[in-house]
This record gives C-alpha cells, sequence and structure tokens, in this order.
C-alpha cells in the first residue's frame, strides 16, 4: 500500500513546531514487513539484516504488542501525532514508534510514558543530541526516574541501581537507545561516531532514591512539582567513588572532589559541562547528618574540585579557555567547573558505601520533565 | 520549566504556522523471506512493524554522484574545529577545485566542534559558496 498522510487538527500536546505538510509529503519511510509466523530466528535475521537492534536479541513488534501498550494512552492522545525530530537521520518520533521500539527492548506497556518523556527531553536543542550521537566520544544518555512513576512502574532506585535485574531499568534504558539507532540513526559507523563506546549505550537508565534522600528530590530542588519526573543526562559510565572510613562528611565529599579532578573526561577541558553527583544513601546521610544541605554539597565540591592552572595547560595545550581561565596564572587554584550549580546532587542505590558522579560529554545540559503520557 | 522544543533548529522548528498533524503510518503489507529461502506460501505471517519509521525530509541530505555536478562552482571548507580539519579540508577543496575548474573561496569555522554550525556561518556560507566540504568527529 501507499504511504499515506493525513492532516487534521490537533491538540497541542501532540504539536510539532516544523514537521510541515510538505516534510510529511516527502519522507522517507521504512517500510513495515510481514515474517512467517511463530518464526523467531526469521525475525532475528530480519532485525540483523535491517540493522533493527542492539546485539541481543529482540521482542518481535507485532501488532497485537503495539496496540497494547497504544491502549494505555489517554483517548486524546493520537499515538500517530509526531513528538520529537531526532537528528542525525531526521526521524520522526510518534509514540507508536515509541512503543515498536519498547516492545522490541522488553518494555512494559506502562512504561512507554518515561520513554516518551526521555525523547521529549532529548529534543531540546541543550541536550545537543546531534553531537551527542556523532561524537568519537563515549557518551549514552541516562534516564533518571523521579518520584511516584518509580514505585509504581517498578524502577529501581536501590541496590544496583545501575546495575542488572530490574525489567523497568534495563528495558526503558535499552528501548532509548534502540530509539537512538533506529529512529535518530545512531549506528555505529553511521551516525554514532564513539571510538570505543561504553557498556552504558546498551542501556542507562536509573531512579533516584527519594525515600533515603535527606533532601528534596532532585526536580523540586529545580523548581519542578511533579508526581513524577524524568531527567535525561549525557554522560559517561559512572565513575565509583568508595569511602569505607565516612569519617566525616568532609572525608567523604573530598574523596568525591578527587574523583571529579580526572584530565582525561571531557569536563576538565570544558569547564561549562555538568557533573552529575549521585549518592549513595549512607554517605548521604552521613553528609546531611553532618549539616550539609544539597547546596552545601554543591559549594564543597566547588571549592575543592580544583588544580593549578599549570595542570589543565600541561594536559589540554589546544584548548580555547574562557577568559576567565586564561586570566589565571599557573598557580591559581581552578575549579574544574565554572559555575557550582553545574554541580547536579542526588541520592542512587541502596546498602553500602559507594557513590558515583558522572561526567559529561561537555557541549550538552541536563533536561528534567514531568512525566507526561 | 521549559517547554518541550523539538528539532534543534531555532529557526526552522520554530513553528512556522499552525499546522499540527496526524501522522497515518503506511498500512503494511510487504512480505519478505530470508535470502537464499523460497517463501512458504501455505505459511501464515505475522505483521512486524517497522521500528524505523519516517524521516524529516528537510534534515536529508543527498550526496553527490558525480563530480561532474560540481564542475565550475565556488567551493567552500566548513572547518568543524577538530585538530588539523582545515590543513586537510583545505587540501581537498584546493585539489576538487583543481578537478572541478571550479574555485576555492577559503575556509570557514564555526565556534566548537561539539555545538551546530551558527545560523550566521550558515548564511554566509549559502551566499559565498556553492559547494561546501566538511566533515564530521575527528
Amino acid at each position: 500500500m501507499a504511504d499515506s498522510v493525513e492532516i487534521e487538527c490537533e491538540d497541542d500536546v501532540c504539536a510539532l513546531p516544523g514537521a510541515t505538510l510538505e516534510s510529511f509529503e516527502s519522507a522517507r519511510v521504512s517500510p513495515d514487513v510481514k515474517i512467517p509466523e511463530g518464526d523467531f530466528e526469521a525475525w532475528m535475521d530480519l532485525a540483523d539484516t535491517r540493522g533493527w537492534g542492539d546485539g541481543l536479541p529482540l521482542v518481535p513488534p507485532t501488532e497485537a504488542r503495539v496496540e497494547a501498550f497504544l491502549e494505555k494512552l489517554p483517548r486524546q492522545i493520537d499515538p500517530d501525532a509526531v513528538v520529537a525530530v531526532l537528528p542525525p537521520r531526521g526521524g520522526l518520533v510518534t509514540r507508536r514508534l515509541l512503543a515498536v521500539n519498547a516492545v522490541m527492548a522488553g518494555c512494559r506497556p506502562n512504561m512507554l510514558p518515561v520513554l516518551t518523556t526521555a525523547v521529549r527531553g532529548l529534543a531540546f536543542p541543550e541536550i545537543n543530541l546531534r553531537g551527542i550521537n556523532a561524537t568519537t566520544h563515549p557518551v549514552a544518555p541516562l534516564i533518571l526516574v523521579h518520584g511516584a512513576a518509580t514505585d509504581e512502574l517498578g524502577f529501581n532506585a536501590g541496590l544496583g541501581a545501575f546495575g542488572p535485574g530490574c525489567r523497568a531499568n534495563a528495558s526503558v534504558g535499552r528501548a532509548l537507545r534502540l530509539v537512538l539507532m533506529n529512529i535518530a540513526g545512531a549506528r555505529p559507523g553511521a551516525g554514532d561516531a564513539a571510538t570505543q563506546g561504553q557498556p552504558s549505550k546498551y542501556s542507562y537508565c536509573a531512579a533516584e532514591n527519594c525515600a533515603e534522600s535527606p533532601w528534596e528530590s532532585y526536580p523540586e530542588s529545580l523548581g519542578l512539582r511533579a508526581p513524577s519526573a524524568v531527567t535525561v543526562a549525557c554522560g559517561e559510565n559512572p565513575h565509583n567513588v568508595q569511602d569505607h572510613d565516612v569519617r566525616s562528611p568532609i572525608h567523604t565529599l573530598e574523596q568525591i572532589a578527587s574523583t571529579m579532578l580526572t584530565l582525561g573526561s571531557n569536563n576538565a577541558p570544558v569547564s561549562s559541562a555538568e557533573w552529575f553527583v549521585f549518592l549513595g544513601p549512607e554517605h548521604a546521610e552521613a553528609i546531611a547528618a553532618g549539616g550539609f544541605s544539597r547546596k552545601d554539597v554543591q559549594d564543597f565540591l566547588f571549592e575543592h574540585a580544583r588544580l593549578p592552572m599549570s595542570r589543565f595547560r600541561r594536559a589540554f595545550e589546544v584548548t580555547q579557555y574562557a577568559e576567565w581561565e586564561d586570566a589565571l596564572p599557573d598557580d591559581g587554584m581552578k575549579p574544574i567547573m565554572r559555575d557550582r550549580d553545574l554541580i547536579k546532587v542526588m541520592v542512587v542505590g541502596g546498602a553500602g558505601k559507594h557513590s558515583c558522579v558522572m561526567p559529561s560529554w561537555g557541549m550538552t545540559e541536563s533536561a528534567t520533565l514531568p512525566l507526561e503520557p | 520549566m521549559r517547554n518541550a522544543e523539538l528539532g534543534h533548529d531555532r529557526k526552522r522548528h520554530s513553528a512556522p504556522r499552525a499546522l499540527t498533524g496526524r501522522y497515518i503510518l503506511p498500512v503494511p503489507g510487504i512480505g519478505t523471506r530470508r535470502v537464499g529461502e523460497e517463501r512458504d506460501q501455505s505459511m501464515s505471517s505475522t505483521l512486524i512493524y517497522s521500528p524505523e519509521g519516517h524521516t524529516d525530509a528537510l534534515l536529508e541530505c543527498t550526496p553527490r554522484t558525480s563530480i561532474k555536478e560540481l564542475v565550475g562552482l565556488r567551493i567552500g571548507v566548513l572547518d568543524n574545529g577538530k585538530a588539523g580539519a582545515d590543513h586537510l579540508l583545505g587540501r581537498m577543496g584546493v585539489e576538487l577545485a583543481k578537478k572541478t575548474d571550479g574555485i576555492y573561496v577559503g575556509c570557514f569555522r564555526k565556534q566548537t566542534a561539539a555545538t551546530p554550525c551558527e545560523t550566521e556561518l550558515i548564511d554566509r556560507l549559502a551566499k559565498e559558496v556553492e559547494v561546501v566540504l566538511t566533515g564530521t568527529a575527528d
């Protein structure tokens, strides 16, 4: 059958600025196909041939499975409205298409809103997804789930939150990667130029442990009050910070600052880059018991994650430093980030005396959005 | 909170008109079989949705297929900011101009390798050259 396009009035939830009728009419389409019923090998062969997967087994996105996702949508939501355009391929994202990829990744139907919200966030210009996908850096988008959705949808905010074992974390993170590969065109070598890649390019999703956080939730700290929210942030794999001594809040925070002072990260030459600091609940509890607020943690790390400017100059000869950096003498102590608000702090994980930090890709800014259908 | 902004080009993606659309996916009906296999017509089949969908034609680029298309044109280089890009692409621009009887206009540099090219620079390129040589990543 021929491709068909209908244009009709739609509510603002589905409005896509820039998606013109002309662009729809001339858009290239990847057609749906049929495979022999029940032939999983035929499906996997097809996925391999088309380059549709991440190398792991995929759930076949049959009509029934996809419809099961779309049945969960509120009636006013059109599953075929375009919700984002993702570079470099210029892929038009609809909820139906997200459902297809979510099925393939192993998601449950009720997880689609998290994926939809994450994709909305990735389309913010400040995220710079074209750069994220095209760079040689191993960067991957991390999805963080906040609030009621964590328990309602079964996300893991506790022990092993960044690791395996939780279907919600694993499949939603994987679904976003499939979206990037299949819709955005970020396939290794064509659209994704990462020199080595990183394991979190398979799946990168966790939840904030609000229940064990001594502070307000991360979205609330940004002024966002919503029952549930999603953050997307593009960075490296987590870098572990162990402090089993926990002699004092300052000792733990010094360990974190020390881990942030890695000159091999993009944050070192790009002082405008964000840092995500994921405190284990035991570290967070000890730090808060010492009288530290979230802002105090930011202040401390800003003041202590510093090295002499000469060290940066030696490491990065070709970097274009900002004026304030150029003005520093060689023995001047340069913070690894230009502003304390670039340090994002929240609690993730369970028992144990570990925290971690996530360096950024650099020229990207995270986004936090209320959960949408 | 910011409203979701879609796409990465503020100018083009800034609601040029009040168009909102309902996009109907194609009705599937295309059969497939594995390479080297005859299709068993008696076997029932299962519809599989494509996970790729459609692309925004505005963002698509068609590769040049022949150097003949470039004869006599003005050629510019967009330096993506990576080390050595200006030397490599500049040399390529000069050589390409020789082969096409074209004119090598020069090298233009965007602010950083990591961010999209500035609109002003794109406008300048559009005025000054017909062909742009550029690169991505390293």
